[in-house]
């Protein structure tokens, strides 16, 4: 059984129907990439894992149960984390707080705040400074240490490059690649394809709302007429 | 011809509800006292229906929830009674009218400060100002207002026209005077109500930012319609000094303000009979009840628990809720089911056309701000380096845009690339960091968006912004509105259907957009796509020489898209257009000459084939995935 | 010009009044920054706790038990208002947040009016605070100095709860940002009730200590809600730091300017908000653009 099964979800952002009967599947260990052009669904997708939209139609299991329809803490306290595209840091908490946080409602497994700041050096550093006063990339670290603290089943990233520096997301590439490697299942959305393809082991692709293809990331790579019109211009 | 209403009973009988209302006042001194209310009891109610009808313009119909409409209750009676008791005007009804100025002319220098702010903090503001009037009339003011005593012996009002000397003595004449001014208090409210100032208030109500962008200058519009409560709010107080022959301190009371807002929301909100039935409900339970013994003490906590069930379960108070029932029962009798009826609070209904000349002032031309005028061989828009910084995060940066009369630009880019934060620096929503904006080549910068507008650009959003409780027909009034009438005029006595050419200007937007069909459902029943094409035609409406459309396709299905391509295919005929769109179909289909932002900075600019053919367009797009490759 | 022990006099009084605003304020701006409702029944509340304390200490002569019995009857007063009223007002308008919760204000006053009639009572102060303290530069009651210091640990009290507990700091994310905290497996919605509660118990306890210092009557609370309101414009919706300083300010400026002429002094505070709202419209510590 994967660790998530959607089936057939559509979703609506008030009146507008975004997605349409989207079927996906994440086992455990792997990292999935889910890509499409900007308003394709691909942050609604995620968005209706996490419960903070709530799908009309289908189901989503998640580690054995269904839990469409269920609000994020819920859904959260299972075991997914999503680590929003705005990154979403408390900015008025401080990095240790901020981390505090995630871990209140965390699993007795979950990651000491030690472990955390061994693979985030930079955490550890700036643990007292609030979170407004982090750079782009160090509020990135936060967010996904955040997920780490809960020691998520899955996470879930959207766009977690998305206006950093080229040498920062490489840093970042590397940390998730690490976690990637030491078991870590994830689900990316990302604009940045060449990245989501350096990451990702499978890949499928949104269109309007409906799933266009599913293949491995070697696939994708080398079938630039996929992608030219899936995702080009 | 296409009538502006479908209310068959309004059309035939406009004047029914004035004449029903002077009708009723002028039996109740014959039928109230077997009711149990005496003349002061009748005239108490309709000083505070008439502090009502101000305070339902207001709140009712611009939903602006204050809390200190006793400051200018008070104000304007403690400077009646001031005048009329030392005796520097000898004529009351000289005294009420001064009164009623300088609450207005209070009314605005609260207003000035209160109206910064809306929602949770308008509330608290207009409360804390009222209190700071408490406490003015109460110790700094006290040697003109009596402090804590108040002004006693205000005289009743009299009429002296050499062949005619009448004394309103109190008892039913006086109840007759004040019936008389309550009267021409609601002929004036019910006429503002249904003037396009009165369509604007609750455009105003319905979608604050919309109506701002659609032309109107809604601060100015608030500051009026504050004045004009403060106004009603004046004359009341003034009456009731005239009416007790005394003016209490406590008319400035928070108590004041509580007891307005509680009678309006139990009366029914947006109805303007409203705080009237609230006043008698309140007034009745407190005389009747205080004859029963055990329960006398507790009138006002039942009252207290009555708002509140109504608040929770009957939000349209009294009046509303009938008038829903009662246009719920005829929508469901007639054919003409979505005819318009389903609007929750009263919104203005248009009167017949034909009698134009009757309607007051002609404002038209006199309010109508002149669009920029396109200029040969100067581009329709243009922008210089513009920049937009948020703290560290840099939105945009240093983007320059030429946009040719006529032309029909596409404008894409990745998402995070700024073109949301672009388009609104375009539109006046947000001030750039750097820059500036030029409309036919004369500078826009820091007009913001109302006087874009006015000099014709307008946009229409990614995310709907319609007037949610109007009928499909008084959507497309508002930015036809804002069109005829400039940013701002004061055409409160005119009728919507005095106004020249409007109902042929709606036919004609609703036509082009295909919703003529459905033009007197409400908003709320229309289907997505449906939605959409009004959202589009509200910022056609205003007849734009520059036209913005921000995903003008978003969420819309395969079929809808073919159909609101089709839709700009045929609009964009001398207009400018910019669209901003994720459909790349579509974009190659419309647009002529595309412009690209990646990370907030100008990428490349072309034709669609070129941007099609444009590498550093595609490595935008796909994320550098030549270079990583070949890395 | 006033003495300069005068002013000394005023700066204490000032510190008193403001203890107590920062108190108040700080319950009402919790309970906002976190529900988004704002309370009109707060005022109305500090009045039945000064009730309750005073009704319990001429039954019992007892202080403590006196201001246990006002900060438990407001902790229950406020679930059940929370549960049983504003919960289904979460979704709805702001305005109509505003009109329900005056109308429990206007119920609360009415009950107590009805129960104990409309005329002013007042609480006896307890035994250890009677006579009066000389401070060198004053001469002042003495309960009076005790409060300010009986307050002075509530506000430190508050922010222990605030600053070193989970619930303080679920309270400040959810400040911030609700829909993240969340998002982190959180239940806001029943952290609501405690805020709700937490809330009412500051004013509460505010309420009780006040008691033996002003007239207990039902209308006693009304000047303090506007105060309240005011507190908060000027420090910021949401913010304990802003609640605290506030009110603090509020305070000095009522005192102080008495000094000069009483009869401005309440303008010069409602003055006071309207520079704030000119220079500084999110107020001294409140965030911008806040959701």
């Amino acid at each position: 059984m994967s660790l998530l099964e959607v089936q057939g979800i559509n979703s609506h952002y008030g009146d507008s129907h975004i997605l349409f009967d989207v079927d996906m599947r994440v086992e455990a260990n792997e990292v999935v990439a889910l890509l499409g052009r900007n308003g394709a669904g691909k942050s609604t997708t995620l968005k209706s894992l996490m419960g903070v939209v709530t799908p009309t139609r289908g189901q989503v299991r998640f580690d054995g149960q269904d839990v469409a329809g269920r609000p994020p803490f819920e859904i959260a306290r299972r075991g997914m984390q999503l680590v929003p595209e705005e990154r979403r840091i408390i900015g008025t908490l401080s990095v240790h707080e901020n981390l505090k946080l995630a871990a209140l409602s965390a699993g007795r497994d979950a990651w000491s705040f030690e472990r955390v700041y061994e693979f985030f050096p930079r955490l550890q550093e700036r643990r007292r400074s609030r979170g407004k006063d982090l750079s782009g990339g160090e509020q990135q670290m936060l967010a996904i240490g955040r997920a780490l603290i809960r020691n998520a089943k899955l996470i879930l990233l959207d766009e977690p490059f998305e206006g950093l520096a080229p040498i920062i997301v490489r840093d970042l590439m590397a940390s998730c690649q690490q976690l990637a490697r030491e078991g870590q299942t994830f689900l990316v959305v990302e604009q940045n394809v060449a990245a989501a393809l350096r990451l990702a082991d499978r890949c499928y692709l949104i269109e309007n709302g409906h799933m266009v293809y599913e293949g491995s990331a070697e696939a994708l790579r080398d079938s630039p007429e996929v992608m030219d019109r899936y995702l080009g211009v | 011809m296409t009538g502006m209403t479908r209310d068959t009973a309004a059309l035939r009988w406009p004047w029914l509800p004035e004449l029903v209302t002077a009708a009723a006042l002028i039996v109740a001194p014959w039928i109230l006292p077997h009711l149990g209310f005496n003349a002061d009891i009748a005239a108490r109610i309709l000083i505070w229906g008439l502090f009502g009808l101000g305070f339902d313009l207001l709140f009712g119909f611009t939903g602006l929830l204050s809390f200190g409409q006793a400051a200018f209750y008070g104000t304007g009676g403690f400077v009646t009674a001031y005048l009329s008791t030392t005796g520097v005007i000898d004529n009351v009804i000289l005294c009420l009218i001064v009164g009623t100025l300088a609450a207005m002319v209070y009314g605005v220098i609260i207003g000035l400060f209160a109206l910064r702010r809306t929602g949770l903090y308008f509330a608290m503001l207009t409360l804390a100002f009222g209190e700071m009037s408490f406490f003015l009339e109460n110790s700094p003011l006290s040697e003109w207002t009596g402090g804590e005593n108040g002004i006693a012996g205000v005289p009743v009002p009299s009429i002296h026209l050499g062949f005619l000397e009448y004394e309103f003595s109190s008892g039913w004449p006086l109840y007759g005077f004040i019936a008389a001014l309550f009267w021409i208090g609601f002929v004036l409210a019910r006429r503002i109500s249904r003037s396009p100032f009165g369509m604007i208030l609750v455009s105003i109500r319905e979608n604050t930012g919309r109506a701002m962008a659609l032309g109107h200058a809604v601060q100015r519009y608030k500051l009026a319609v504050f004045t004009i409560a403060a106004a009603y709010g004046g004359l009341a107080g003034g009456l009731l000094g005239v009416l007790q022959n005394y003016m209490p301190p406590g008319a400035f009371a928070l108590q004041t303000s509580g007891q307005l807002v509680m009678q309006t929301v139990i009366g029914g909100a947006g109805t303007l009979f409203g705080p009237l039935v609230g006043a008698t409900v309140w007034l009745w339970l407190r005389t009747v009840l205080q004859y029963i013994p055990d329960i006398g003490a507790a009138w006002k906590l039942i009252l207290g628990i009555i708002f509140i069930l109504l608040v929770t379960f009957f939000r349209r108070g009294l009046c509303g809720e009938l008038i829903h029932w009662v246009r719920h029962r005829r929508a469901a009798t007639t054919e003409a089911a979505a005819d318009g009826h389903a609007v929750e609070r009263q919104v203005p209904e248009t009167a017949p056309a034909p009698e134009r000349e009757s309607s007051g002032p002609v404002t038209l031309e006199r309010g109508r701000v002149p669009q920029i005028e396109p200029a040969d061989g100067t581009p329709a828009l243009e922008a210089r380096g513009l920049t937009k910084h948020y703290g560290g995060v840099h939105a945009v940066t240093d983007v320059s845009l030429s946009i040719g009369v006529g032309e029909l630009r596409g404008l894409i880019g990745p998402n995070g690339a700024g073109k949301s934060t672009l388009f609104k620096m375009l539109a006046g929503e947000i001030t750039p960091t750097a820059g500036d904006v030029f409309l036919h080549g004369q500078n826009v910068s820091g007009v913001g968006p109302t006087g874009i507008c006015q000099h014709g650009l307008s946009k229409s959003y990614q995310i709907n912004q319609l007037f949610d409780s109007l009928t499909v027909r008084q959507n497309m009034l508002i930015p036809i509105l804002g069109r005829n009438r400039g940013p701002f005029a004061l055409d409160m006595l005119r009728s919507l259907g005095g106004v020249e050419r409007l109902d042929e200007q709606v036919d004609r937007t609703l036509d082009l957009v295909g919703l003529s069909a459905r033009a007197d459902a409400p908003t709320s029943v229309l289907a997505y796509g449906e939605k959409r094409r009004l959202e589009i035609g509200l910022a056609l409406a205003t007849s734009p020489t520059v036209l913005l459309l921000d995903e003008p396709l978003a969420g819309m299905s395969p079929a809808e898209r073919a159909d609101t391509v089709a839709l700009l295919k045929r609009v964009r005929r001398g207009r400018t257009m910019v669209v901003v769109e994720h459909d790349m179909d579509a974009v190659f289909e419309l647009a002529e000459y595309i412009s690209v932002l990646n990370e907030g900075e100008l990428l490349a600019e072309g034709t669609p084939e070129q941007i099609q053919n444009d590498d550093r367009v595609q490595n935008a797009y796909l994320g550098g995935m030549s270079e990583d490759e070949s890395a | 010009m006033p003495s300069p022990s005068l002013f000394f006099a005023q700066l204490f009084n000032g510190l008193a009044l403001g203890s107590l605003l920062a108190l108040v304020s700080a319950g009402l701006t919790i309970i906002l920054g976190t529900l988004g409702v704002l309370n009109f029944a707060h005022g109305a509340m500090f009045m039945v706790a000064a009730y309750v304390a005073w009704w319990t200490m001429v039954a019992t002569q007892s202080y403590v038990l006196a201001a246990l019995a006002a900060c438990a009857v407001l902790v229950v007063l406020g679930m059940i208002i929370e549960r049983g009223i504003i919960q289904f007002y979460y979704s709805r308008p702001p305005e109509d947040q505003i009109l329900v919760t005056f109308g429990i204000g206007v119920v609360l006053v009415e009950v107590i009016r009805v129960i104990f009639g409309g005329i002013s009572h007042s609480m006896p102060v307890p035994d250890w605070g009677s006579g009066i303290v000389n401070m060198g530069f004053l001469i002042y009651p003495k309960y009076r100095v005790l409060a300010l210091g009986i307050i002075a640990v509530a506000l430190l009290a508050l922010y222990l709860v605030l600053y070193r507990t989970r619930l303080g700091l679920i309270v400040r994310a959810g400040i911030e940002d609700q829909r993240m905290v969340g998002l982190l497996g959180i239940n806001v919605k029943r952290t609501f009730l405690a805020v709700f509660a937490l809330g009412s118990l500051a004013v509460g306890f505010a309420g009780a200590v006040y008691a033996p210092i002003i007239a207990v009557n039902p209308e006693m609370g009304e000047q303090l809600l506007v105060q309240s309101f005011v507190v908060v414009v000027i420090g910021g919706l949401g913010s304990f730091p802003g609640a605290v300083i506030g009110g603090l300010i509020a305070g000095e400026i009522l005192t102080l300017t008495t000094m000069f002429n009483p009869a401005y002094s309440h303008v010069m505070l409602y003055l006071a908000m309207a520079v704030v709202l000119v220079l500084r419209p999110q107020g001294l510590f409140g965030v911008e653009g806040r959701e």
